[in-house]
């Protein structure tokens, strides 16, 4: 590691003070515990865990170099104090501990820098080197304290030097503004009485130490990791700022404001930052959206009949859509439905495998036609016709099924039932459409009752089930008789007949 | 992996994000690793180091998850806080999203693996694994173990969506029961291995292809149960009853029961050298 100048180390000693006192406070027998480093475009930060829970974090990000939430400098993006950053961070990622110790210990940048660049790599290095010189980590170099080293020099005129520096920074900036460095008097790991006759002729700043303040300060009272002590009588004629230090106050008086600036950092930085999991937030507000539905009886009731009405429009379309196709075509759509009552087993099975196999072949269909010239021109009725085909032939088994559910239903003992005429097949097909629509309107007013809704749920998914197999065995029949054109032969020619038109035409006889 | 500034592509902004942690007294790490798309690697780390996290991925798009606490591990990526653009860009360029997984070596662990596409190939060679689970999607994946596990294990379990599944050196899991559900896909068991004892092979394949190498010097009992549409060719086993032993089943060291349960697809079972 590059020795520091003596401005630099003098630097480092008061950039010691704004940092967690890793060093001093892990004691002799340290690791680092864990160890993340990241990489993008835009940052390149390392953070440290040590096993007395001590944190270091350094980031290069959008041009600001951060320690442990401290500014220490910027650098060009792309510059290079980035790549050297970048480079000591790829050199960091495959090792841990002892290795990356050594690592970060040896590290030299780039001595023929120059410039605040410079600069910056020289203040980072002497963090690094402080974080990991005393963390005992298997084969790191020994060092001495790295506080104790921090301590060299102390001359008033680096120590300026030094906060000139730092206050261009970042948050420093607060911590030092309006502070005029020429007058400051700096206080170092030491402590300092001003008594009641004594004043300071501009500001003071004091690190690990603690001031009695009996007399006046003409300027700010800057404390770091210490204590100012406000006596009756003494006076302070700015602020009082302090970084991870306390005011007392025992009388005396303040003319400007008392500032925490960790406090003030953190707020920014919290008002700055992106809120965290913005994406699990977002989800947690939709469902509680989701469940916080308006909940008033009137709304509920509005649901009901909102769900009621959308039950009764979908019996009307497919009510009309009955009633045209058994005007064009009612013949063939009841040779389905005879081929729905004999062979509902084979009609399933059927139905099934053709809904499986109606986009296959509606696909190799289409290749087949493309890949040979003469089918091109019939490709281009194939693509339209084939799904209205395969919806027709859905829509005539549905109708077929819906017969028999309908013949089912007018045969219970439902009093209102009884106009229905048994013998028209029509009218069982509205029947049975309307029992296969009602559980989606049951399942409206169901849902619309407190702590019932999932009852409603469980009708609404049944109701589902329902349509998707009278769809199905339908959709089968209509298969087996080529669209209704070839009843099924496989049965006795009584039970062909539709049994009410059999019935009819046996009542008729006998009138 | 590309450590320095990546160039960004299509707006992509790629980052590489490395984790580690020491071993700090932990007795057992368990381990729960869910990856959408991408290559994994999972592997044994080095001596010390209690985890290796290394992800590459496109931060527009995602977000990765390293956390421990406790002895548990969790790992995972998922969208990013900008949900309309990590869904148009969650499937780009997946294939060159990354992770890599290294695991302390000699600690107990317990493992919970999920990813969806993509490759991935986990070595558990030098681990010592107490429990698995393994759950894939479409992904093509490879699991080895060269070593036996010096832990054993109660069973292990590998449930396979539509992939292309391998497992090498099945013997070395050291696991009285190895479980293998798999729908569509093919997978391949190689039961090579020290097969420190005696073990169970439960399989359930959908409509997929399965196929089975089986060491000469390994005692085997194949059951087939519920394979009416299955396709089943079994090389170098005797029928038996409903099932199939091989010659060598009585004077055999170590004996393997495989149970196989298939709606429909082919098995394979072959006698290697």
């Amino acid at each position: 590691m590059r020795l520091p100048n003596p401005t630099a180390a003098l630097a480092a000693s008061v950039a010691a003070f704004f940092l967690p006192p890793t060093s001093t406070a892990r004691g002799q027998q340290e690791t680092i515990v864990s160890n993340d480093v990241e990489i993008s475009s835009r940052t390149a930060s390392l953070h440290l865990e040590f096993s007395s829970g001590e944190h270091l974090e350094i980031a290069f990000s959008d041009g600001v170099a951060v320690a442990n939430g401290y500014s220490v400098g910027n650098y060009e993006p792309g510059g290079a104090a980035d790549r050297a950053w970048r480079d000591l961070l790829a050199a960091a990622m495959p090792l841990g501990n002892g290795p990356l110790a050594r690592v970060l210990e040896r590290w030299q940048p780039d001595g023929t820098l120059s410039g605040s660049e410079g600069e910056l790599l020289g203040e980072v290095d002497r963090v690094l080197e402080r974080a990991v010189a005393t963390a005992n980590v298997a084969g790191a170099p020994s060092r001495g304290p790295a506080w104790n080293q921090n301590r060299l020099g102390g001359e008033e005129e680096r120590a300026r030097t030094l906060l000139h520096f730092m206050s261009r920074h970042g948050q420093v900036r607060a911590t030092l503004e309006g502070v005029d460095f020429e007058s400051l008097e700096l206080v170092l790991g030491e402590d300092r009485a001003i008594p009641p006759d004594a004043s300071v002729a501009s500001s003071i700043f004091a690190a690990d130490g603690t001031i009695e303040v009996q007399g006046r300060i003409r300027g700010h009272a800057i404390v770091v990791d210490g204590v100012i002590v406000l006596e009756e009588g003494g006076r302070v004629d700015g602020d009082v700022r302090l970084v991870d230090a306390t005011l007392e106050r025992r009388g005396g008086s303040l003319q400007g404001r008392v500032v925490d600036v960790l406090r003030e950092i953190d707020g920014e930085r919290t008002a700055r930052a992106p809120h965290p999991r913005d994406d699990v937030v977002s989800e947690a507000t939709q469902h509680r959206w989701d469940g916080r539905r308006p909940s008033g009886v009137i709304s509920r009731v509005g649901r009901a009949a909102g769900g009621v009405l959308e039950a009764g429009v979908s019996f009307m379309i497919l009510a009309f859509l009955t009633l045209l196709a058994m005007r064009l075509a009612g013949d063939r759509v009841d040779a389905v439905a005879q081929a729905v009552e004999h062979n509902p087993a084979r009609s399933a099975a059927v139905g099934l495998a053709g809904s499986f196999l109606a986009l296959p072949l509606y696909l190799l269909g289409a290749v087949v036609l493309a890949v040979t010239i003469v089918g091109i021109p019939v490709l281009l009725a194939w693509v339209p016709l084939f799904p209205v085909v395969a919806a027709a032939a859905a829509a005539v088994g549905y109708l077929a099924t819906s017969h028999h559910v309908g013949r089912w239903v007018a045969n219970q003992d439902i009093p209102w039932l009884d106009r229905v005429d048994r013998h028209n097949p029509t009218h069982l097909k509205l029947v049975g459409i309307g029992a296969l629509t009602a559980p989606f309107a049951v399942a409206a007013v169901v849902r619309a009752v407190p702590v019932a809704g999932w009852i409603g749920g469980i009708v609404q998914a049944l109701g589902t089930l329902a349509c998707v197999a009278a769809v199905i065995i339908g959709l089968g029949a209509v298969i087996i008789t080529r669209g209704g054109r070839y009843p099924a032969s496989d049965y006795d020619f009584a039970e062909t007949l539709d049994s009410e038109r059999w019935s009819s035409a046996v009542d008729e006889d006998e009138s | 992996m590309a450590f320095a500034s990546a160039p960004e592509a299509q707006g992509q902004a790629w980052k590489d994000v490395v984790s580690s942690r020491q071993v700090t007294g932990e007795e057992e790490l368990r381990v729960d690793l869910g990856y959408g798309a991408g290559e994994l690697t999972l592997r044994r780390g080095s001596p010390g180091a209690l985890y290796r996290v290394a992800f590459r991925y496109d931060e527009d798009a995602i977000a990765p998850v390293v956390e421990y606490e406790r002895g548990l591990l969790r790992v995972a990526l998922s969208r990013s806080a900008d949900r309309r653009r990590a869904t148009m860009e969650f499937g780009d360029r997946a294939s060159e999203r990354s992770l890599e997984l290294e695991l302390a070596p000699n600690l107990p662990l317990d493992l919970e693996l999920s990813f969806g596409a993509g490759r991935a190939e986990v070595d558990l060679t030098g681990l010592a694994v107490r429990s698995l689970e393994l759950n894939t999607g479409a992904s093509e994946s490879v699991l080895r173990i060269d070593e036996a596990n010096p832990e054993r294990m109660e069973s292990a379990s590998f449930n396979v969506g539509v992939a292309d599944f391998r497992i090498r050196g099945v013997g070395n899991l050291n696991a009285e029961e190895v479980v293998v559900k798999a729908g569509l896909g093919s997978v391949t068991l190689d039961l090579d291995g020290e097969w420190p004892a005696d073990a169970r092979l439960k399989l359930e394949m959908g409509l997929g292809a399965l196929r089975i190498r089986v060491p000469e010097s390994l005692g085997v009992e194949l059951r087939n149960r519920d394979t009416f549409l299955a396709s089943v060719k079994i090389d170098g086993l005797a029928r038996r009853g409903d099932g199939w032993r091989s010659p060598n089943w009585e004077s055999a060291r170590r004996k393997v029961e495989i149970d196989i349960s298939a709606a429909l697809g082919s098995i394979e079972l072959v006698r290697v050298p």
